[in-house]
């Protein structure tokens, strides 16, 4: 297994490891970049909007990602792993979904609906969750997935049960002297446009989110969440805001995914907690702008694969595996840890 | 002002079969650096985890500048000013060693803000760095804790306790695993703590014990076994047979 953590430690380095407290092996604590990546989303959606032919794929991108990104929060930041990832998703997509079908067709109107009732859902689920800590934490996410996903399959009335919510209307965007509609099939640039202006928005409110006073508690938690208790701080508290900001923006990207399918269903919207994982995972956990990697990479694999080979999840789940035995800080680890530029400064600094 | 920061009375707790901590009195004065000795097993660490809330005590109170503190979780214990550094090194692992104690600074009165960016905070990066002087980590900032060698990790563990600018600062073996020279460097480090801060503390270096504390408790099957200066436990026969032969 690669030593990466050599390079992070800097200058001092005569000094002997406890053997106790050692850096665990192979989780090495990449770069961040902090607000870099915000230019590196923005380089990112550039490049997919000019490469990917499909627009619908390349809006999913997005969406994927944003829902990752935010899931990585509790992942990477907060080492909570969640199993119930799909149960926000679909929330946000089934709210969203209900706006557009039954009430208004104002975008803003559907996302803020999505989110916001999703962060209060959040609250309630994340108080039932955050009391066990560690897989029974994660257990307990799964579990409240799966109780979403037999409501939204047995309330026909509202959710349309096994045939979804089909139809949706194209939503109308309301902006300051323009009115516009935000239509995937007729004017995908558009749509892709605006979900990219949202993505960066919230991915700016993520990051500042991380690199404040509280967001940096939540990765002490996840270091040694005694001490952290012993320093003052009511662990729970912090626990459970992330929990709700998570499912906030899993929410909106459901709300998003809603808007551009026009479409909300049991498939593939319950379907995806273990995707959103395995992007989060495959991307990196040690930032936010790594999922995003993550979730470029497997559904470009999808949609290369399953054009040629039947089973394509078989191929995609090997690569998976790979990944996460070579380089467990995933794609963000590999990148920052190779970089050109990182080679750069190691020059600049022996001179 | 009372002149006594910590009161805990007939604090008691068993696990089990085993009565940890038998019926314990334990009164700390404003200022002083008390430790609190005895043989392995005498119930030195789960005194320290009752007083902190830690561990919920089977009967008893504890009162810390005044108020009841008795059974209140371990984090409002902490922000009243009862900091406290553990036995088995316990750091944030993969936080640079900067972070690590800048964490400890910002609990005073940044703790729940998420609006903006913790570096840019002046007044706790100013105490971060401060606290990293006064310990010696000062060189070692950027290093990832959990590369620090042990003596240092030791000393982050102390670093962190103190950037919560406590009133009373628990020290369980402060000194455990480390060299001579690291050893003579904290003791000196305790002595000069204890200018701004009541220290209590445990120690199983007798020596390191005999140097810096002024009031010496001594622990034994979890039962005070006797109190006083470190003159009178040095002298005192019940003492020298717990500690020679572990009976009484
Ligand atoms: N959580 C626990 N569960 C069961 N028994 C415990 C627990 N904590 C402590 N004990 C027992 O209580 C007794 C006192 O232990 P404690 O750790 O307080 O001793 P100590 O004086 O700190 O010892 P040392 O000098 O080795 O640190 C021991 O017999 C120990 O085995
Ligand atoms: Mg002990």
């Amino acid at each position: 297994m690669s030593d990466v953590t050599t390079d992070t430690s800097t200058g001092d380095g005569s000094t002997g490891r406890a053997p106790v407290t050692a850096v665990r092996a192979g989780t090495a604590v990449p770069e961040r970049w902090k607000w870099g990546q915000l230019l590196l989303l923005a380089g990112l959606a550039v490049i997919v909007m000019f490469t990917v032919p499909n627009p619908s794929l390349a809006i999913g991108i997005l969406i994927y990602g944003l829902w990752s990104s935010g899931l990585n929060l509790l992942l990477g930041y907060g080492g909570m792993v969640s199993f119930g990832h799909a149960l926000p998703f679909a929330w946000g997509g089934y709210a969203a979904g209900l706006m557009l079908l039954h009430v208004t067709t104002s975008a803003w109107a559907a996302l803020a609906v999505a989110t916001v009732s999703m962060a209060v859902l959040s609250v309630g689920v994340g108080a039932v969750c955050l009391r066990r800590t560690e897989i029974y934490f994660s257990i307990l996410t799964l579990a409240f997935a799966q109780l979403g996903f037999f409501i939204a399959l047995q309330w026909r009335s509202v959710t349309g049960g096994d045939d979804g919510l089909a139809g949706i209307p194209v939503s109308t965007l309301w902006l300051p002297g323009v009115t516009l509609r935000l239509n995937a099939l007729g004017d995908p640039l558009l749509f892709f446009l605006f979900t990219a202006a949202v993505v960066i928005v919230v991915l700016a409110g993520l990051i500042l989110y991380t690199e404040s006073p509280m967001g940096r508690v939540l990765q002490a938690i996840r270091e040694n969440e005694e001490r952290a208790r012993g320093c003052g701080y009511n662990t729970r508290v912090v626990q459970l805001v992330t929990f709700v900001i998570a499912g906030a923006v899993a929410g909106l990207a459901g709300g998003l995914f809603a808007m551009l399918n026009s479409f909300v269903g049991l498939q593939p919207y319950w379907l995806l907690g273990g995707i959103v994982l395995i992007m989060a995972i495959l991307g990196g956990r040690g930032s936010l702008f790594g999922p995003f990697l993550g979730a470029v990479t497997y559904l470009l694999l999808e949609s290369v694969l399953s054009r040629h080979f039947a089973s394509w999840q078989l191929i995609v789940g090997a690569i998976f595996v790979i990944c996460v035995l070579t380089f467990p800080q995933g794609l963000w680890g590999l990148l920052t840890s190779t970089a050109p530029w990182r080679l750069l400064r190691r020059v600049r600094g022996s001179r | 002002m009372s002149d006594l920061i910590l009161r805990a009375e007939k604090l008691d707790r068993s696990f089990g079969g085993i009565h940890a901590v038998a019926g314990v009195d334990l009164d700390i004065r404003r200022g002083s650096l008390h430790a609190v000795i005895g043989p392995n097993g005498s119930g030195k660490t789960t005194l320290f985890n009752l007083i902190t809330g830690h561990t919920r005590p089977g009967a008893g109170r504890v009162a810390f500048d005044g108020h009841d503190i008795t059974g209140m979780p371990y984090h409002k214990v902490a922000r009243r000013g009862l900091a406290k550094s553990y036995q088995i090194t316990t750091v944030f692992p993969l936080l640079t060693v900067f972070e690590n104690v800048r964490i400890a600074a910002q609990s005073a009165a940044h703790s729940y803000v998420f609006w903006r960016p913790a570096d840019g905070i002046r007044p706790v990066t100013a105490h971060t760095e401060r606290v990293l002087e006064r310990i010696g980590l000062a060189e070692s900032r950027g290093v990832i804790a959990g590369n620090l060698s042990h003596g240092d990790q030791r000393r982050l563990d102390l670093a962190i306790a103190l950037a919560t600018s406590p009133r009373l600062l628990l020290l369980d073996e402060p000194t455990a695993g480390m060299s001579p020279s690291d050893t003579a460097a904290t003791v000196e480090l305790i002595h000069e703590l204890n200018r701004d801060v009541t220290i209590l503390m445990t120690e199983h270096k007798m020596d390191v014990i005999l140097s810096v504390a002024d009031t010496i408790t001594v622990l034994h099957q979890g039962v005070v076994l006797f109190e006083g200066g470190p003159d009178e436990v040095k002298s005192h026969p019940k003492v020298q047979e717990v500690y020679l032969t572990g009976t009484v």
